[in-house]
This record gives C-alpha cells, structure tokens and sequence, in this order.
C-alpha cells in the first residue's frame, strides 16, 4: 500500500511539474491591446506622442467638457461681466454658479480638473519632448522644428496656468518624473514665469516655419501672436500679493509691437470682409485665423467627433435643442450701444438703459430705439431677429430659457446655423468640427494697439482700433428677418435691418492717451465678447474689481442672484489652487491670496 | 458521500435482512409505508424486530413488508438522517411510519473545498443554508432569497428584473476594494455570474466559509469569504420526474407622497418669496400674487402643443408585472450510474414598464462507477441564456424625483411632452425613457460545465482530476430614435452593439486519503490547481439609419459616424495546496491548510504568496465525564482557528505602464480639413512591480451545541479579522500628468464581529410542529491605516486635517445641526455670538453649530456623523405546521444609521428640480402660522428657491440627513398544503403541494427615505404574491 500511495504522490507531483516547467510562461501575462512603452516612448511612437500633445488643446482625454472648458467660457467670461452662466436654473452647474458670484472655493472639482488638463498637456508637451531629444536628423529630418512645436505648444499651457492659477510649478522635460510633486508652486513669481513663457514662444518663433502643411501644427506667427499676448500681460506689473497693477514695463510693450508687427507686415493675414464669416465652418482656417483648436466632425471617433465639447451645452433651444447655457449679459448688449456719431459710451453712461428687453406676454422687444453697434446682431441672439443664415424663423423668445432668472439673449457664436448638415442632431446638441480660435488677427491688432497707446504712441493706435470697426460697420449687416412675417412680434423699421446700427471710426480729435485707453479697452470688449478673455483682461488692465464691482450694483435688480456677489480686489483676481494638488505634493504649494486649502 | 452511503446501506441491510428472514418463525405479517415529514418516502428505511437480527428495509416507494412477527414485537424503524422510532405491533397487520428528520445528521456532511467534511468534526466556522426554508421564493437570483438567512452573510438586493444587481458579502466589509466572495460551483472556482448558473432548484447546498481556516485552502482569492454551492443529482435507485411552477404577482409599494401641480406651486410662490422677497414670473402659474396652473399651452410652436398638466408620474411608469417560473427536473439513478437533466424557464415583466427578464436554463449531470466504485467518472453542463430590459433604470428613478407634475406625458398632437422650457427644468420625460427600454436588449449566453475522473484504487485514497470551462458571451444592443420631447429634437438616431466574451478554464488534480489507525483518524489532501481567463470586448456604432423599424437596427443601416473598439485581458494563476484533518477519539480535532497562490495580476516581485491555517476543536460531550449530560447535552464543541487569505481583484495589468491608442481621447485634427483624424497614444495608468495581493488573517472562536434532544440548537461565533496591504489606486498631482495613478498595496482595516444561530424545532402532537430560527450579527469595522501621503484624501475626511484612521469605513463627516432658527431673535442671538462663515442664519433654515467652540462657523466645524455600516442584522424564520398545512414567516432586520441621500430632493424645496414630498405642503402651512406668530414651528425647513455655497446650504452634508435607517421587515409569509399521498397514489402521482407566498408585505422603520434597504434610485423591491405548486412523479 505504501508503495501504491508513493507512486500516486509521485503522479500528482510529476502531473503539477508538467504545468510548472512552464511556470514562468503561463504566470507572465503581457498586456493585450495597449501599446508598450519601448514602442511608444521611441522614434516610432513619436508622432503618437505629438498628436497627443496637439490633442491637449481640446483638454486632455476629452473633447472638453463643462467643467474646465478648453474655451474658458466659464472662467473668463461667465466671471467677468459679459455672460451669465445660463441653463435651467442658479443650480443647474452649481460649481459655474460659484464662479459666477464669486463664492469659488479650492475643494471645487471644477477648477481642479482645469488644472489638471492643463498639466495633461504639459506633460504630453514633455513626454514628446523626451524622445525628440534621442532623435537625429537622420532619422527625423524636421526634429528641430517639431521641438519648437512642442515647446511653444507646451508655453501655451502654461500660460492660460498661469493667468488662471497664478502661482504654478513650472516643469520642463528636464526634470525626473519622480521629482514633479516635489517641485514647489513658489519658485517663480507671476513677472518671472510670463518671461519664461515668452522666452519659449520667442525660442520657438525663430525655429517654427512661416507656414505648415498641418494646418493645426505651431507656425512662426502663431508663435509671435503668443510671444506677443504674453510680453502684453507681462508688461503690466503685478504686485505678487494684492494683484494690484503697479506699473507698467515699455521694455515688454517694445516687444509686443515688435512681434505683432511681424505678424502685420508678413501680409498673410487680414480681417474678414464679414464679421459673420467668423463662424462659418467655409472659412476655417481663413486669412483671419492665425492659430486656431482644429475640430472635426464624422472622423471615426465615437459619437459626432471629436468637436468641440466645451462649448457644447451652450447653444439656446429651438433648432438647436441646447442647453441654453452662457447668456450675454445685459450689461454686454448695453455696451453695443453707441452715440450719435456711431461710437460707443465710453463714459459708461451706456449702462443707464438695457437695451432690447422683452415683454414676456406679447414677446415683443422693448428698448430697441437707439444706436447699436452692429457687432451686438452677430454676438448676441435677441428674440425675433434674423439668425444667421436661418430661413425657418428668426430667433424666438421660446429658444431662451429661464428668461426669469438670466433674460432674454443668448449667444450667437461659435455654432453653425441650424440648417446645417455639418452637425449632429442629438446629445452632444449641434457639435459640428467648427473650430475655436486662439489667435486671430484682430487679436493682433488689437494688442498692437493696446502697447502702443501705453507707450504714449496712440496715434499710431487709433488706425488699428478704426480698422476693426471698419470691418463691423463694413459688413453685411443683420436684417431685421426677411420671412413670413406672420409669427413674428417685430414691429420697428430700421430699413429692414435689426436694430438702428450706427458705427464710425475714432475721429483725430480729442484722441488723448487717457481716452484712446479707455476706447481701447472697450472696442477689446465689443470686438472679442465671449471669446474667452474678458475677465483675464480686467485682471490684466487692474480694473476687475472696479468694474465687477460696478456690474453688480447695475445688475443685481435683474440678476437677483448677484444680490450676494462681492469681488474681493487681491483674492478673486485668481482661482485658488486646488486643495487636492496641495495634498498630493507633500506641501509643496502655497495659496493664492484670500484662499484657503 | 451522504448518497453514496445511503446506497451502501440500504444494500447491505438488504441483504442481511433477506437472509434472515428465511430463518424467522410466523407468527404475524406486518407491511406499511414509511414516509418523512414532507410526505416523501423514505426509501431503505431499517425495519428490525428490536432485540432481534430480523428486519427488511423499505422498497423505491417506502414500502416494507414482515412475515412471522410476534403479536407483541417492537419494530425499530431506522434511517440515516432520521430520528429513530419504536413501535409496538399490537398485532396490526398495517403500521405506517413517518419519521422525521434528524436535526443531529441533517447537515451531516458539508463540502469545505476540494474535500467533504463530516459537520461534527468540523474545526472552522462554516454556515450550511437551509434550502428548504428559501428553495420555494420566487426568484430568477438564489442569492436574493438568502437575504437575513445566514448569520454573517449580507445580502444586497433590488427590483431590477432578472435580480441582477444582486451581491453578497460575508462578514462585513473585508476590503475597501471588491469584496465579493468566491464562488465555487461543484468543486469549481467561477468569477462571476452565478446565479445564471446555476437555477435555484437545481441547488442541493450551499454553504459558506466565513473564517479564514476555512476559506484558506483558497488562498489569494478567499480574503472575503467562499461561498460553495452543489447541485442536485439524481439518487441511485430512483427515477423521478419533479414538476414545479409559480405564478408571482409583483406589485409597486414604494408610493412616494409627491405633491401635485397644486400643491407644488403654492410651495413654489413661498419659496420663491421667502428667497427674493417677491412673487415669480412664470408661464406655468402666472405671475400673479398667488399661483394659479394656466390652462393655456405654455410651449405652442412648430406645432407642437403642451398644457400644464397635473401628472402623476409614479403611476405613469410604474403597474403590477407578473413573472411565470417553470422547472422540470428529470433524474434516474442505478447502482453504476446516475443522471439528471433539468430545465427552468423564468419570464418576469419588471413594474417598472418595458423592463424585463426572460431565462432559460438546461442542466445535465452524470457520474458512471465501474469496478466497484473503483473508477468514477463524472460530467455536468449548463447552458443557460438570458435576455433582460433594462435600460437606466437609476436614471430614470432619479428623474422620477425630479420631473415635475404640470410636465404633460404627451403633446397635445400625442408626441412626448416635457420641460426644459419655464420653470419645468431640464428633466426628461420618465415615460419615454421608458418606452425606448425595448430597443436595448441585453442577452448572455453562458456554458459552464466540467469533467472529472475520480481513481480509488486502495481503500481510503481517492485521486481526483476536475477540467471546466466556463464561457459567456454578452451581447448588448443599444438603439436610440429620433424623437422629440418639448423642445428638443433629437434628429439623428444611432445605434450600438458590443459584444463580449469571457472563456475561462481550471484544472484541479487533488489526492485524498482517509485512514482510521486506532482512535487516530487522518484525512489529508494534496492538490495543484491552474486557471486561465480571458475576455474580449469589441463595439460597433453608428448613426443616422435611413429607418427605424425593429428589423432594420442593424448595423448594415448606419450611415455615418461608424466607428469601431476592442480590447482583450488574460489573467493566470497557478497554485498548490494541501490540507490535513486530524482526530483522535472524534474528540480531539484539528485541522492544517496551506496554498501557494502565483499570479499572472501581480508583479514579478511578489507574483507568489503562501497562505496558511490552524483550526483545533473539542467535542467536549464525547469526554467520559460529560457521560451526565447526555440528557438534556446532545452535543457541545468548541473551536479555535487561525488563518491567512489573500485578495486579488485588481486590474489584470496593474504592474505595467499601460498607454492606449484612441481617437477619442488623444487623437487630433492636425491637417485642419475637418474630417481626418491623426492617431495620437496617451498613459492610461502607471504599474508597480512590487504589487501583491491584499492579506486578511483572522482568528475565530465559536462554540456548537445541541440541548434537549436535539430541539435546541446554538452556534456562536465571534471573530477578529484584519486586512492589510489592501490594494490603493493611488490618486496624484496634476504635474504628474495623465495616467500617473497606479495602484499600491496601501491601507489597513479591522473588522471584528460576532455571529449567532439559535433553532428550536419541537412538535406538541404529531399534528402540530412548529420551529423558530433565529440569527444574528454584529460588527465593528475600523480603518487601522492609511499611508501618510494619503492620509487626507477625499472620502477618508476633511481633505485638509481630518482623517477617517481609527474610524469604520463609510463615515460620513459633516455639519452638526441644531434645529432650525425658530425666530428673528434665535437669528440675531446667533449672529451677534458666531462669525458664520458658512452664509445666511435666518428664520426657518438650519442651524449649525460651532462644534470647536472658535466662534467661527465654517468647515473646520464638520465632525464624524456616524457611518452607513449596518451595526446588526438578522433574520427571524417561523414555522408552524399541523398536518398537511404548513405555515412560514420570515423577518429580516438591521439596525444601522442611513444617509437619506434623496431628502433634498423631497424635504427641501431649494433644488427647484424636484417632484418633491407633501411634507413641504406643511412647511408651507407652518411658515403662514409663522407669519402670524412669529415663531416658526416645524419639522421641516422654511421653503426657499436659493441655496448656493455662501448661503446657509442645506445641501451640505450634515446630521439633518442621517437618519436611523434600521427596520424590521416580514420579508415573507407563505402558506403551503402538501397534498396526502393516498389521494395522489390513486391518480399515480409520487408528491404534490401547493402553496401561497408573499414577501416584502411589511416594514417596521423610522426611515423617512423610500426603503430603508435600498440606496436611493435603484430600482425599487417589489411587494409580491406568488401561487405555486409542485409536482413529483
């Protein structure tokens, strides 16, 4: 018997080693399906690596979302005074809410997943930075200007950290992964980080060609553009503690016209000959654009896309069946009305009369009587006019939602008329591959402008600002709405048009530096409203708290919700850091002013 | 083995039986039919003429027959598992016998992993469920009918059809991680998707391993418990065909009290007032000093009509389903061979509407013996498919909170109404969700089956090789139409498919050998076991199909958008174990586990891990001197065990860097044509080399005994287990960049806890029998450790100084509250005392208070709530019976805190978007008594429209929403009439019983949510009914 248990023993052993001799093999299960790191992180995962990085211009992983949209239509103008946050109601987006009335607080998800995507793209940036600097020549023919291109790429996510963040850790592809969390958000203060930010534009515009065969890749004039929009808000000196403007660097200025004078002189670019072509998916990447977020639609990826998400929930009913989020505000369509000689009120006196209100029970418009600057028709959807090139109805009051709680405007950009069939017609509601621009030439020309009138040269200015009025009053001009007339509550005559549009140039006289400021300032407002920018402007030119502070009291009778808005001048000038990046970097960041972790 | 010995028995008593009855002298015949208390024979039943060798046994239908017995004899009827009886002939010719069950070897036998055990000589802490009490409920999942059954088992159960949302945990949360039991289907480990496995008729036991001695022999996956289950197999010498049905009605209790159209505009108007000092705007109700529904159409264009309704939107989605369940079960049996084949159908319609679950199940089992039982071999199938509509159904009930009663169901043309538009909110409508619930069928078809070959080639020794397969293939269809809904318009249809394959293989090989030398008794076993798993998934999508009928939602229709994805995983796992039982005199026992797990899943630096145990028992009333006892002691055993598990439910790539193509997330539109797409790769996670698997050791003490003829039974258990390492997915900075997370082995927890079963059976005649079983747990749960780095991460405290080390899992930390500001003086008396940072005090809102006593209300004032562990649960089962009618109620209970996430939505009115509760109509009439008095006196909040972060929030997290969640539940009541067996001889009919059941038909609780058992959204349990009835041929 003993034998015989011996023998069976044995079996079972013999039996348990004819599947252990291959141990090792049957335990050692690769990965299926994914792609590994030697092939990724090599000359044959480069372009992997660099498409990826371009992809972090729509936030990393997403085509955007609400919560930290690529746009920042939340964080620079849903903050500022042009928008609202829309939707159904003040908790519809609760954390858009708080941003909104200035109740933000760094546990909010919201700002912790924009910066998030923001150090996404920088670590994309780098991760391809990495392997182009094993790359030669020989194997890569273009390395030095694929370089450029991420390196410019990579400022670029820096900067909008650093506007919205403040203080930042800065992190090149130098540095060893395992040290990233340890490197402090202290290091440099705003001035010196905007430095190095335009020394890698400047770096990478001397390197980057004049043009691309990719229509989305860096070029040497995106890079200027960039070059030139950092030395801009670097030129305002901020005092690192109360955020107060304390002076103002010509050194910085000389830069900005320098660089967008290159951009000017190259004659590649000019302004549309129609303000509406702005949003019209023919002249993507038109004379205008000079570096804009390349969407596109019907492309293979899942559902519309890869469109533009950021935005997506922000379009009003009706043809749309949106969300209704990012309303123009009151104040914003005010600021379109202009005087008698078609210039705006500078004087502020513009925010004496609300412009284009509307009776709820006849849905007819109210206040329409005096001038209007024309931009107010392609920038702003008012009840009963014409809608782009929609021949269905004009814009209805029943496209608006809650009218009670955020009026009756919504926003006309950044969407193709309804009739399109560029756009999907479901949830994500009207995506189409429209693309976002991040520099275009009025950008340009404005900044130009701005640097000038601060280095006292502001007669060279003024042709510039006249230049972008030209185009608005030289545009098509929106008709009052050329259908049947039958549904549509509309009853003044403008000679057919929308409104009674009345814009002009600046006229020689009287053009001082203090009021080539002040008009500066507010043709930026009209030319650019819901870009994106407005509330970086403020922060930039020192007058956030003035003007936000104005805004309230003028809004808070019909946005009761502003009733307990308070900007807090050296705190709301800035977002707070996330208190979760706090934890995770064993205390290597500091707050921001006012805020707490 | 019970079987198996039975068999034995029966033949040897035969035998013996047969030869002496050819020496007994005639005196008397005696025949009759011994049958057990379910009316069922007891086939091979002893029958012996007491103090004699003459006897016989009972024949296939319980069946016996004496010649030449004295008038005066005493017969002895005898069978395993039974009671025995005596009976005095008195010179009857006919003397029939019901015996009943033996409460001492009823669970003679239990299967503890790769081996039998005899339960008296058990070492660990092992519960047997009793399937007689749960084998009649109604169910498509035998685990939702376990619920309160077994003392340190958590059920966890909902409506959804097809009871898929079903889960199990064994002695409280093991793990922050998945703590799923491992299921062992006839010797066989299987990941997941039992109850499509295997139908609950076809179940002959199941048992669970609770402590780590037990569990032990299987190592890296037994960290939270085993849960074995056998099948039913046929019984040599029996034919038999088993016909069951039932017919369940299954009806809608939830009935939220949601105010109507009315109701909720007066509530709206004050809360609109309360907030802005003014009356609203609006379409719905007018802007006039009071609200008044218009009976105009607030949305009138494109020609598409909506009226204000008055809708109840409960009734609108929500009706009485019926569910139909069939078996049939055919088995036969000979000495060298057994088979059964079973087939169960189960059709259940959900309540809530277009919902659904249909099944069907085909189980073969077979074993043939030759040589004299020397050479056993053995195989069993199940092939089972299910298609089930579902649809979002949380979605949907949260919506049924949030959609308001004047949205229409319809257009006035008969399209879907809905909001958006006015106050209506962007909620959809409940009703079309509904609808569209029957394009997007989910169907599994599943095959599960293994082969085995067992040798005993010398007494005692059994070598057993088990080879199964396991494959299920999912196919998931998703259509979306085009519709529109108030104003939206969703003019581009789309529709999805995926499918996805899991196939999985174990081969177990195990040698046993039993021996008895002297007093010593030894079992040891020694085994290798490997098992492969792998699975793919792939999708196909597309939109605008040119139409919409069912037949042409295929993906041969879509036009654009099509897009494709897939992806594969494989895990292995490679171990060796053995086990040895020891015990001398039946009194003395222990027990010695050890297995050696390796992992594909781990790194290469820790991919094997040992884990062993020790169990000792004492049988204190086999000792000489418990001789006294015997009385009123049957049986009394202490145990002790100690032992080590792991836990390996991580990602299978979890040591590797991993980086993924995708379209969707790292691809761009460089070339700016709008259309094209360059392909870019991104990290998705960070590995870690050094990766194991979670451990848990445990101790545990119980102690068995068996009182007063066995009509008392006690089994008390308590104990202290501790996980550690357990498995952290490790959250990092944003510098660190994308997919820098990866997991680590992390935190440390305690869970320490005590299990009881207490059963009396008794009958007061032989008419009336009753029993009550009652069980019953506690337990403590601790968070012992969390790495330093991680110590203030979200969901563990504050984010800032407050962890949860120290603390049960699933506390809550937040604001202690104080009542709500009853008047201005209450508001001005705060104010003036506390700087509150947190917003608005005024009259009517809630009223926090400054825990750290700084004078400053805000975050640093959040302290620990409580926590949403159950502290006790237990289950109460009564039975009575008096002849053939047979009566059963079943409580279950918990005593625990709940969070009532849904109060916000029901109690509060400043989330405008809610179908909220009536009990705001007293809010409202308690404001008006304030308005007259100056004190607002109510138990809910002062009605408001606006509630942001920097107003008093009644959002925020505070003991406002804790409530005692705990309840008492008369889970079911059934009433059954077991149908006597000579009326159904006449018909040819072996057995039959009918019977009545309803569960869910009362809950005892203080909870104000919707069910105290349930999270808030899911799918609500039905109140049901059922008619059964059972046939046996």
């Amino acid at each position: 018997m003993k034998k015989k248990l011996t023998y069976i023993v044995l079996s079972i052993v013999a039996s348990a080693f004819l599947c252990g001799c291959n141990t090792k093999d049957f335990l050692s299960v690769t990965p299926s399906g994914v792609i590994t790191e030697d092939i990724l992180l090599s000359v044959d995962g480069l372009d992997l690596l660099i498409n990826s990085a371009y992809a972090g211009l729509m936030t990393p992983g997403s085509n955007g979302s609400m919560s930290s949209p690529a746009t920042n239509w939340s964080y620079g103008e849903v903050r500022a005074d042009n928008a609202y946050k829309g939707g159904g109601n003040t908790s519809d987006q609760a954390q858009i809410h708080n941003i909104e009335i200035y109740t933000v607080s760094a546990t909010d998800s919201n700002i912790n997943t924009k910066w998030n995507n923001l150090y996404y793209g920088v670590y994309r940036c780098n991760a391809a930075l990495n392997v182009l600097k094993s790359v030669t020549a020989e194997q890569v023919p273009n390395v030095e200007v694929l370089k450029a291109e991420m390196r410019a790429l990579r400022a670029y996510f820096y900067f909008e950290l650093q506007r919205l963040f403040n203080q930042i850790p800065w992190i090149l592809d130098d540095v060893d992964a395992e040290e990233y969390a340890y490197i402090r958000n202290d290091v440099y203060t705003r001035d010196q980080l905007l430095g190095m930010i335009a020394k890698e534009f400047e770096d990478a515009a001397a390197i980057l060609p004049e043009t691309q065969k990719d229509l989305g890749r860096m070029t040497k004039y995106a890079a200027y553009g960039f070059a030139a929009k950092t030395y801009l808000y670097k030129a305002y000196v901020q005092d690192q503690k109360t955020h107060a403007v304390t002076g103002i660097t010509s050194a910085d200025l000389e830069k900005v016209v320098d660089y967008t004078s290159r951009i000017i002189n190259s004659g590649k670019f000019k302004l549309f000959d129609d303000w509406q072509k702005l949003d019209m998916l023919e002249y993507e990447n038109g004379e205008e654009f000079i570096f804009e977020v390349q969407y596109s639609f019907n492309d293979g990826s899942s559902r519309a896309g890869r469109t533009n998400n950021n935005n997506l929930l922000n379009l009003p009913q009706g043809p749309y069946s949106g969300d209704g989020f990012y309303r123009p505000s009151q104040d914003l369509v005010n600021a379109y009305q202009t005087d008698d000689n078609g210039l705006p009120l500078l004087d502020g006196s513009f925010q004496n009369k609300d412009y284009d209100l509307l009776d709820t029970a006849t849905e007819q418009n109210l206040n329409i009587d005096g001038n209007v600057d024309p931009r107010l028709d392609f920038v702003v959807g008012r009840a009963n006019v014409r809608w782009k090139t929609y021949e269905v109805t004009p814009c209805m009051a029943y496209w608006m939602r809650a009218v009670d709680i955020y009026g009756n405007h919504v926003s006309k950009r950044f969407c193709l008329s309804p009739e399109s069939p560029n756009a999907y017609r479901a949830w994500p509601w009207f995506a189409s591959g429209l693309n976002w621009s991040l520099l275009r030439y009025a950008n340009i020309l404005l900044w130009k402008a701005e640097a000038l009138i601060e280095l006292g040269r502001q007669d060279e200015a003024r042709p510039l600002i006249n230049e972008i009025r030209n185009r608005a009053k030289n545009s098509p001009w929106v008709t009052a709405w050329d259908g049947d007339m039958t549904n549509v509550k509309f009853t003044p005559d403008f000679n057919g048009y929308a409104a009674n549009y009345v814009i002009d140039e600046y006229p020689a006289s009287g053009w001082t530096k203090e009021y080539a400021r002040e008009a500066l300032r507010f043709e930026t407002r009209l030319e650019l409203a819901l870009e994106g920018e407005r509330f970086f402007d403020l922060v930039r030119w020192g007058v956030a708290s003035e003007v936000m502070t104005k805004f309230f009291e003028a809004e808070k009778d019909i946005r009761v919700y502003y009733g307990i808005a308070e900007f807090v001048a050296g705190k709301d000038e800035y977002y707070p850091i996330p208190t979760n990046q706090w934890k995770y970097t064993h205390d290597s960041y500091v707050q921001n002013n006012g805020y707490s972790f | 083995m019970k079987l198996q010995f039975l068999t034995l028995k029966r033949a040897l008593l035969f035998i013996v039986a047969a030869t002496l009855s050819l020496s007994a002298y005639a005196q008397n015949s005696v025949s009759g039919t011994v049958i057990d208390n379910n009316g069922e024979p007891v086939i091979g039943a002893s029958v012996l003429v007491k103090g004699t060798t003459v006897g016989t046994v009972t024949d296939l239908d319980g069946k016996y027959s004496l010649a030449n017995i004295a008038r005066n004899a005493i017969l002895e009827f005898s069978s395993i598992g039974f009671e025995t009886v005596e009976e005095n002939v008195n010179g009857r010719p006919v003397i029939n016998i019901i015996l009943n069950e033996s409460s001492e070897f009823l669970e003679d036998v239990v299967v503890t992993g790769y081996m039998t055990e005899k339960k008296a000589d058990l070492t660990g802490s092992v519960s047997v469920v009793n399937m007689k009490e749960v084998s009649e409920i109604p169910t498509t999942n035998v685990f939702s009918s376990l619920q309160g059954r077994v003392a340190g088992m958590n059920v966890s159960v909902d409506g959804t059809p097809g009871a898929k949302n079903t889960s199990a945990r064994i002695r409280g949360t093991t793990s922050i991680n998945s703590a799923t039991p491992l299921y062992v289907v006839d010797g066989v480990i299987v990941d997941s998707g039992v109850s499509s496995l295997v139908s609950s008729y076809d179940i002959e036991s199941i048992q669970v391993l609770k402590d780590a001695a037990s569990a032990a022999i299987y190592g890296a996956q037994a960290a939270a418990g085993v849960i074995i289950i056998t099948t039913k197999k046929a019984k040599a010498g029996e034919i038999r065909v088993d016909f069951n049905a039932t017919l369940t009605a299954q009806t809608y209790s939830e009935n939220l009290d949601l105010m109507d159209s009315y109701q909720w505009g007066d509530v709206y108007w004050q809360a609109y007032k309360y907030a802005y000092g003014e009356t609203p705007k609006t379409q719905i109700f007018g802007s006039g000093p009071t609200p008044v529904l218009s009976t105009d159409y607030y949305y009138a264009v494109d020609g598409v009509h909506l009226k204000p309704a008055n809708t109840d939107w409960q009734k609108e989605i929500y009706g009485t389903a019926l569910m139909r369940d069939y078996n049939l079960t055919l088995s036969k049996g000979t000495e060298n061979q057994t088979a059964s084949v079973s087939l169960n159908y189960v059709n259940q319609d959900g309540m809530l509407k277009e919902t659904g679950y249909s099944a069907f199940n085909v189980r073969a089992n077979n074993e043939f013996r030759f040589l004299k039982n020397k050479l056993i071999f053995g195989q069993s199938i199940t092939v089972h498919r299910d298609i089930a509509y579902n649809g979002s159904t949380s979605t949907i009930n949260e919506y049924l909170h949030r959609i308001m009663p004047m949205v229409p169901v319809y257009t006035e043309e008969g399209g879907w109404g809905g909001g958006m538009v006015d106050i209506l909110n962007d909620t959809w409508n409940v009703v079309r969700m509904c609808d569209f619930i029957k394009y997007s069928p989910t169907t599994v078809w599943r095959a599960f089956g293994n082969v085995y070959a067992e040798v005993r080639p010398i007494k005692g020794l059994s070598i057993k090789s088990t080879y199964s397969m396991n494959w299920s293939s999912t196919d998931s269809k998703n259509f979306s139409p085009k519709y529109r809904e108030s104003t939206r318009i969703i003019a581009t249809n789309s529709l999805s498919e995926s499918h996805n394959t899991s196939l999985q293989w174990v081969w177990s090989n195990t040698a046993t050998y039993t021996n008895t030398f002297g007093k010593h008794n030894i079992t040891a076993m020694l085994g290798m076991e490997a098992k492969d798993r792998q699975t793919t998934s792939m999708t196909a999508q597309g939109n605008d199909l040119a139409l919409e009928d069912m037949s042409y939602q295929v993906l041969n229709t879509v036009t654009t958008s099509k897009n494709v994805s897939g992806t594969k995983g494989e895990y292995t796992m490679l171990s060796f174990f053995g086990k040895l039982n020891y015990n001398y005199d039946e009194r003395y026992l222990a027990s010695f586990t050890i297995r050696r797990d390796s992992s594909s899943r781990f790194g290469s630096n820790n991919n094997t891990g040992v884990f062993p145990s020790a169990s000792f028992g004492w049988r204190i009333t086999q000792e000489k001197f418990m001789a006294g006892t015997r009385d009123w002691l049957n049986s009394l055993k202490l145990r002790v065990s100690w032992g080590m598990n792991g836990n390996d439910a991580i990602r299978n790539n979890a040591t590797y860097n991993i980086y993924q193509l995708s379209l969707d997330a790292a691809s761009y539109n460089l070339s700016g044509d709008g259309k094209t797409l360059a392909t870019g790769a991104r990290r998705t996670s960070r590995g870690n080399n050094n990766l194991k698997w979670e451990s848990t050791t445990q101790t545990n003490f119980g102690l068995d005994a068996s009182l007063f003829k066995n009509r008392l039974d006690l089994t008390v258990d308590y104990f202290n287990k501790d996980t550690k390492d357990m498995l952290w997915n490790a959250t990092v900075a944003g510098v660190q960049g994308e997919g820098a997370s990866s997991y680590m082995n992390a935190a440390s927890m305690n869970n320490k806890g005590v299990e009881m079963l207490i059963s009396w059976n008794d009958e007061i005649n032989r008419d009336w029998r009753y029993g009550i079983t009652f069980n019953m747990s506690i337990y403590r749960n601790k968070i012992t450790y969390i790495p330093e780095a991680e110590y203030y991460t979200y969901g563990c405290g504050n984010g800032v100084d407050i962890t949860n080390v120290g603390l049960p899992i699933n506390s809550w930390l937040g604001y202690k509250t104080d009542g709500y500001f009853r008047t201005q003086a209450e508001v001005d008396d705060y104010l003036a005392k506390y700087d509150d940072k947190l917003g608005k005090a005024d009259i009517g809102r809630i009223r926090f208070v400054d825990t750290n006593n700084d004078k400053v209300i805000d975050a640093s004032d959040r302290v620990w709530l409580g926590h949403s562990n159950p502290m006790m649960e237990g289950g109460l089962n009564l039975s009575l019976s008096y002849k053939q009618f047979d009566l059963s109620l079943f409580f279950n209970g918990m005593v625990k805190q709940s969070n009532n996430a849904n109060k916000y939505m029901t109690d509060l009115f400043q989330c405008w978007n809610g179908n909220h509760s009536t009990r705001l109509v007293q809010a409202l009439n308690d404001w008006k008594e304030y308005e007259k008095t100056g004190v607002y006196n109510s138990k809910y909040p002062a009605l408001t429209v606006e509630d942001t972060n920097k107003e008093n929030s009644q959002t925020r997290l505070s003991d406002w929403y804790i409530e005692d969640g705990s309840f008492i539940r008369l889970k079911t009541l059934s009433l059954g009439y077991t149908i006597p067996r000579n009326v159904l001889n006449k018909v040819g009919i072996r057995s039959g019983r009918v019977f009545l059941q309803g569960t869910n038909l009362l809950t005892f609780t203080k909870f104000t949510g919707a069910d105290p058992e349930q999270a808030a959204n899911s799918y609500p349990v039905a109140r049901s009914f059922t008619l059964g009835i059972s046939v046996g041929l």
